[in-house]
């Protein structure tokens, strides 16, 4: 192996202190770190980052769990240092507040990326106060045509509170931060799966206001929920994502997760758009399923590339997936290895919703319920 | 909270809970957590799985009173295409294809989009109309008269706004008057019975103004028939009933004027032909004196002009009234040969005296006995023989005819040839005009007014035909003329040949007697009445001149030796009750035709016909000596039909006499003011004074030495109006159209009576 991409990870308990190695020291480009809300709020971790890689973009955000290698935690922060061979890297963070607006943002962020040979760009955001869908939408419209675009909005473990990001600086509320790869010798794979069934009758979203539903078939919906899930409604909003809506709008079907309910208006917020009008099915999923998925999505990731030795794998999952699996968790973490084999390393997190094109297209979308995987490998 | 089944394996296999060592307990807890879960898991599951499943079946419920409800949409649809398609096309319905229906029904739709785009179309058309319609005042009513609509030219005609008189009665327009006749009201039941009712009158304007209204009110139903509405067209036209006003007041002056001219004509003829008459009378009667040849001379020129001068008048006169078109048909039978016979018979001394041959020819196409007014027919004829016979210095004129059915009736041809000087191209078309005579070279040959064919043109369109010429100058002209009469049988005219016949008939009862001796009267025959078959016998004896005997018998058989006895080939009709004659045969064996009693008119001339073709009558023509050189007579013709007076004149003429005319009464008594005459042939109906009362005036102002003897000429043959004749001091009758045997007769008659009063004897009043 040739490769010259120099990767390192770490991570730091509460517990134990920093473990791991802090080789790449100034040569270190870009920095992904990843943890709970309480370990990247904490200004110590940042500054500990930064004098350790003084001269990479340090990109954080909170979790609802963080993938290092196989392990999935919920109380670490997991660091990855990358230092590439031929690969530029340029970043670019703006807060939606004053930009007005996921979409204004999505377009300043994409405008400030831009140049002929950006390949991929990586973006991390809230995920609390910014709509995904209208963020995904201001990437396709803004970016170069061919550019790719993975990421995801970030997590609260399970309690829809408060989600931050930060760019080379203490992480916090409203951030959307992205990092712009460039060079021709950067190779990307990516891959998206769910494995989620749906089922029940197809119901036709009556009453919606960008992504707040109000209703289904002229019903309420968080009635239904609430019907649905019987004595597992006391877990609202989080129970919901055990049902992720199906949702077919005239030409794709997306699946979407909860994000939170309004007990007064009687109504609930998803990750991304409601349309009215769009037809909508309850799925649900089974360990089983769900690991399947993760597999499909990482041999979809090495098909589609032809990377057969992928050096860095990011994985953004979601953290409804983590809710079903339970302890089981990891068996989707070791499935990506075992299909992307012993040599990448592998990082990621369990997020409030994924960005990646959909499968067979070059526009990116908001994902919920996936498993999103983008692999990297520089060649000579 | 430790799941069941952990504790229970705990207990199985670690023993008692408080024995589990620390270190193992994070490791419990979350197999616990596990346990917990996987439940959760289930429990969720399979509830998820029940509501779903329970949706779904609420969802097939649901599904399925949908579908009952979609089946009876679908079969009120279906329904619904039906009656849509009731009067279109019969294509079968799809069973149960909503599809197929959709598409139907959305065809039906489109039709009836399309129909109703039409009519709006349509309606908006007419509108466009309504509204550009300024000269009509159209206005539509409820059922019950009141107005709904109002248009533009309404509100020009009547001054008032739509919003000012809609749900105003219509009767609003009406004036006082009219209301008070009830007008509206009956307007309004005739639009209601008849449809549609078209009055005119006086209508008020909003300014009170009046204007003369054509109104057409129309009753509006629906198919059912029941009453909708009225549309009301009102239009004024006061200006055109000023106009009409006025056209009739031009036309009424116009005629007056004509009147005027009629009356002034008539009057200068009868002006200029007193003295005109007076000219010739006295020329006549200088004439008749034994003067030098040369005094004869002049004056018998005076007298041809006065007569042709007379003839001018007689023509204008006649064309004015038939301009006027005072002149009516009388139709009724004539015999057709009969007509041609007179005709040629007048003509007969001219073309004698030519050399001219004169003939006619009938075709067997032509009915005998036509129905027609046979006086004009011959005034015609008249005219064209007239101008042939004066045109042509040698060769003939042939007068022919034929006759083609046409439906009921029959178009007869006549044709008037001659082989005269013709007539040149260019002057052919303006023959038949008034005063346009052809030759108007200052040398003319020929005299005339040329009004003849002008009148004979009138006279034949009036009874349906046309009249044109064919002329080759040098060669000849053909006339021809066509008109329209029905054929009447034979057997209804009494053969104008019998007039004059002798008829003895004998009989014994008065009333018997006189019944058929009125008849043969009325037929222009002479009946000579005996009371006895003795008396019959014995004056068949006597005088075998006898042109028939009816003879009244009870027993043939003692009579038949003194009938085979008699001298004389008369035929003889025998005439006996039904049950006497026990044969015909008995009749027939004897030579005789047989009449049953009570004779009846039909039989009588159904016997005679038979009797006379037994015996062919004598030839009618016989050849005399002009009766005038036997019977010298001075003759007064008072006739105010033109034709006639020349008719009878000619035919006088034809016996060799000379006859001075009158048109009036007036005009007969200044005449024989002025010389004696001793005939004078009145006509009963004149215009001043009729021969009635100018009679009376003979018979009471002039002396016995002057009374002429006077022969009333009749229009009809009934035996009141010759009893009234006779009664007013005439001496004789004539009926109408006269024949030269009548006055052949009457001059023997009238010759008869003045030898006595020649003698000094003062004639029998």
């Amino acid at each position: 192996m040739e490769d010259a991409m120099q990767i390192e990870q770490r991570y730091y308990t509460d517990a134990a202190g920093w473990v791991g190695p802090a080789a790449l020291g100034a040569t270190a480009q870009w920095v992904l770190a990843l943890g709970s809300r309480e370990q990247v709020s904490d200004p110590r971790r940042f500054e500990a980052l930064r004098a350790c890689y003084p001269k990479a973009h340090l990109l954080m955000a909170s979790t609802s769990g963080e993938i290092f290698d196989t392990e999935v935690s919920e109380d670490r922060l997991t660091v990855t240092a990358i230092c590439f061979d031929h690969t530029r890297i340029r970043a670019a963070v703006v807060r939606v507040d004053e930009a007005g607006g996921a979409y204004q943002a999505g377009r300043i962020l994409a405008e400030r990326l831009a140049a002929a040979d950006l390949r991929l760009v990586f973006v991390l955001s809230d995920g609390h106060q910014v709509n995904g869908s209208a963020l995904a939408q201001a990437f396709n419209g803004h970016l170069p045509p061919g550019t790719l675009l993975t990421g995801g909005l970030a997590g609260d473990g399970n309690r829809f509170e408060c989600t931050l990001v930060g760019l080379d600086a203490v992480p916090g509320a409203g951030v959307i931060a992205a990092v712009g790869f460039y060079g021709e010798q950067l190779r990307i794979g990516i891959g998206s799966s769910g494995g989620w069934v749906p089922f029940g009758p197809v119901r036709r979203i009556t009453r919606a206001r960008a992504n707040v539903l109000y209703e289904l078939d002229g019903q309420s919906a968080l009635a239904l929920y609430k019907r649905y899930l019987g004595e597992m409604a006391e877990a609202l909003p989080a129970a919901a994502l055990r049902f992720p809506l199906c949702i077919w709008t005239e030409d794709r079907a997306l699946v979407r997760t909860i994000l939170s309910i309004d007990e007064q208006n009687k109504c609930m917020t998803f990750a991304g758009d409601m349309p009215e009008g769009a037809r909508a099915r309850f799925m649900r999923a089974s360990y089983e399923d769900l690991v399947d998925g993760a597999a499909y999505a990482a041999e979809h990731c090495v098909r589609d590339s032809g990377i057969r030795d992928a050096e860095l794998a990011i994985c953004v999952s979601c953290w409804g997936r983590k809710l079903v699996l339970g302890q089981r968790t990891e068996e989707e973490t070791e499935v990506v290895r075992h299909v992307l084999g012993p040599a990448p390393v592998i990082t990621g997190f369990y997020s409030y919703g994924e960005l990646a094109p959909p499968e067979a297209a070059d526009r990116c979308e908001l994902h919920n319920q996936t498993m999103t995987i983008t692999i990297l490998k520089e060649t000579a | 909270m430790m799941h069941r089944l952990l504790k229970r394996q705990i207990r199985k296999w670690l023993g008692e809970e408080d024995a589990i060592p620390p270190d193992l307990m994070p490791f419990l807890r979350a197999v616990n957590d596990a346990y917990a879960q996987y439940d959760a898991d289930r429990k969720l599951l399979q509830r998820s799985m029940d509501i779903s499943s329970e949706e779904l079946l609420e969802a097939n419920d649901q599904l399925s009173r949908e579908l009952e409800k979609q089946a009876q949409v679908l079969a009120r649809l279906k329904e619904s295409i039906r009656a849509l398609k009731r009067e279109g096309h019969h294509r079968a319905l799809p069973d149960d294809d909503v599809l197929s229906l959709a598409a139907i029904l959305s065809e039906q739709i489109d039709l009836r989009n399309r129909a109703e785009q039409l009519l709006r179309e349509r309606e908006e058309r007419l509108r466009l109309i309504l509204e550009s319609a300024r000269d009509h005042a159209i206005y539509t009513l409820d059922p019950d008269g009141y107005i709904l609509s109002w248009n533009a030219g309404a509100e020009r005609i009547k001054q008032y706004t739509a919003d000012e008189v809609r749900g105003k009665h219509f009767s609003y327009f009406y004036t006082p008057e009219d209301h008070a006749l009830g007008l509206p009201q009956q307007v309004f039941e005739a639009a209601i019975l008849a449809g549609r009712s078209e009055t005119q009158g006086w209508h008020k304007r909003k300014d009170g103004s009046l204007f003369w209204a054509d109104v057409t009110l129309s009753a509006l139903r629906d198919e059912a028939g029941a009453l909708k509405g009225f549309v009301v067209i009102t239009r004024d036209i006061t200006v055109r009933r000023q106009a009409e006003e006025a056209l009739r007041q031009a036309k009424e002056a116009a005629e007056a004027a004509n009147r005027a001219k009629s009356r002034f004509v008539a009057h200068m003829s009868h002006e200029i032909r007193t003295p005109l008459n007076a000219i010739i009378g006295m020329t006549s009667l200088l004439l008749q004196s034994d003067l030098k040849e040369a005094y004869s001379d002049g004056l018998e020129t005076i007298r041809t002009s006065g007569e042709a001068l007379l003839a001018i008048l007689n023509d204008i006169l006649d064309l004015s009234k038939l301009e006027a078109g005072k002149l009516t048909l009388d139709a009724r039978p004539f015999e057709v040969q009969a007509c041609l016979e007179d005709v040629l018979d007048l003509f007969a001394p001219q073309a004698a005296r030519k050399g001219l041959e004169l003939a006619y020819f009938m075709d067997p196409t032509v009915p005998p006995v036509l129905e027609a007014d046979d006086t004009r027919l011959r005034q015609v004829l008249i005219n064209l023989v007239g101008n042939a016979v004066k045109f042509t210095e040698s060769g003939a004129v042939v007068v022919s005819v034929n006759s083609r059915r046409e439906g009921a009736t029959y178009r007869h041809r006549f044709a008037v040839q001659d082989t005269g000087i013709g007539i040149p191209r260019d002057r052919l078309g303006r023959l038949f005009k008034a005063f346009s005579q052809i030759d108007t070279a200052p040398t003319r040959r020929y005299t005339g007014t040329g009004l003849g064919l002008v009148i004979s043109k009138y006279l034949v369109e009036m009874m349906g035909g046309a009249i044109w010429v064919e002329s080759t100058p040098g060669e000849g002209t053909t006339f021809f003329f066509t008109l329209v009469a029905p054929a009447v049988p034979a057997d209804v005219v009494v053969p104008r040949a019998w007039a004059g016949r002798r008829v003895l008939v004998a009989a014994e009862h008065a009333v018997g007697r006189d019944f058929v001796a009125h008849l043969l009267r009325a037929w222009n025959m002479v009946p000579v009445p005996v009371p006895s078959v003795d008396a019959a016998l014995e004056g068949l004896r006597q005088d075998p001149s006898f042109d028939v005997a009816l003879l009244e018998v009870r027993d043939v058989d003692a009579l038949a030796a003194r009938i085979r006895d008699l001298p004389t080939r008369c035929p003889l009709v025998l005439m006996a009750p039904a049950n006497a004659l026990e044969r015909p045969e008995q009749a027939a064996a004897l030579g005789a035709a047989y009449l049953t009693k009570p004779v009846k008119r039909s039989s009588l001339l159904a016997t005679l016909r038979h009797a006379f073709a037994e015996v062919p009558p004598p030839p009618v023509r016989r050849a005399l000596p002009p009766l005038a050189d036997r019977i010298p007579l001075r003759i007064l013709l008072a006739e105010d039909n033109v034709i006639n007076q020349k008719v009878v004149a000619l035919q006088l003429e034809h016996l060799g006499y000379r006859v001075d005319t009158v048109a009036n009464g007036v005009e007969v008594l200044q005449a024989l003011e002025r010389q004696p005459y001793d005939v004078v042939l009145m006509d009963v109906q004149m215009p001043e004074m009729d021969g009635i009362e100018a009679t009376r005036r003979i018979r009471d102002g002039f002396p016995p030495d002057r009374q002429p003897y006077v022969v009333a000429i009749t229009a009809n043959a009934m035996e009141e109006d010759r009893a009234g004749c006779l009664a007013g001091g005439m001496n004789d009758y004539m009926s109408k159209p006269v024949r030269v045997s009548d006055l052949m007769r009457i001059v023997e008659r009238a010759a008869d009576h003045m030898a006595p009063a020649r003698n000094g004897i003062a004639p029998n009043r």
